[in-house]
């Protein structure tokens, strides 16, 4: 009898042991980082002033009359950039060519040791933030005909930025 | 829900998450078209005739002075640039001429000319009037007591351009 239950203890204990065995677990931890949202400023138009029937007229990107953005975010993300830059400025129904956009951006707001940056307008870009800033400094050039009408002409040139997520 | 489908649905979390980030901002971009400036010599300063040792004097409102007009967009400010000659030649000769007398009106008469603080090859800015600018020119010659006979000649350049203002 008492070897009989001893047998029977054994069995259970080998059962118990069989179950332990067969449960696995294991976790995994969910991070996440919240930062802060990007601020995405207009600073100075970019002006080109008077210009002359049928002189074209360039205003480079780190002249005083050049366009200025600043965005602010977090530490070194990277964003993504995306230009609207118009064809053509307007007075009323008339128009005059703008065009040969130069955008360079610096992690500070001087143009000195800005870089170029390369784009098409509504085709994204991507640049990284320098310490949760970035700089960026428009030129371009207009282009009135011998008889272009006299007056103020103008347009808008919008910037879109948004975290990458890298 | 399989492993595969919560890291789908986090991602997608994710992903809108940063689109819901994105920020804009737009700025102006400007141009004032003007018409061409046109600088026009319309009368010499013409001292007629001078004696040895005698000064001339040619005001700005005599009707020998010399002038000049400006045309252009509206009531722009140009910057003016004179080449003031301080001879005349004749030849190998030379003789002074200085104490210029500049003034400008936006009409073509000497009443009312303001006068410009002119120094040779030192812009001076003025405004269009509706479009014009007229200047006068005065000055003086000074031959000397033994100045050689003759047509003495100088050229007077006035050089103008907008100033974006």
């Amino acid at each position: 009898m008492h070897n009989l239950f001893r047998a029977f203890a054994s069995a259970l204990a080998l059962t118990v042991t069989v179950n332990a065995a067969q449960a696995q677990s294991a976790s995994m931890n969910a991070t996440a980082s919240v930062i802060t949202p990007l601020v995405v400023t207009g600073l100075a138009p970019l002006n080109f002033g008077v210009v002359i029937q049928g002189v074209a007229k360039t205003i480079a990107w780190n002249n005083a009359a050049s366009g200025r953005l600043s965005i602010a975010g977090f530490g070194t993300s990277q964003l993504a950039l995306t230009f609207t830059l118009p064809a053509t400025l307007s007075n009323g129904a008339t128009t005059m060519p703008i065009n040969r956009y130069r955008i360079r951006g610096n992690g500070t707001n001087t143009t000195a040791g800005a870089t170029r940056i390369f784009l098409t307008s509504g085709v994204p870009v991507n640049r990284n933030l320098v310490g949760g800033n970035l700089f960026l400094f428009v030129g371009g050039r207009v282009q009135p005909t011998v008889t272009q009408q006299p007056g103020v002409y103008t347009a808008s040139v919008m910037l879109s930025a948004a975290y990458t997520g890298l | 829900m399989s492993t595969s489908r919560k890291i789908a649905g986090v991602l997608a979390t994710l992903v809108a998450a940063t689109v819901a980030q994105a920020q804009s901002a737009t700025i102006t971009a400007t141009a004032t078209v003007v018409t061409p400036l046109a600088v026009t010599g319309t009368a010499p300063l013409a001292f007629g005739n001078v004696f040895q040792g005698v000064n001339k004097t040619i005001a700005f409102g005599d009707a020998t002075s010399g002038r000049f007009s400006i045309t252009g967009f509206n009531t722009s400010q140009v910057a003016m640039t004179f080449t003031l000659p301080a001879t005349l030649a004749s030849g190998a000769n030379t003789m002074p001429i200085n104490t210029y007398d500049v003034r400008v009106n936006g009409t073509n008469v000497t009443a009312g000319a303001t006068a410009l603080a002119v120094t040779t090859g030192v812009p001076v800015n003025s405004n269009l009037v509706a479009g014009n600018l007229f200047v006068f020119v005065g000055g003086r010659v000074q031959p000397a007591a033994a100045q050689a006979q003759g047509a003495y000649t100088g050229s007077i350049v006035l050089a103008a351009a907008y100033t974006g203002l």
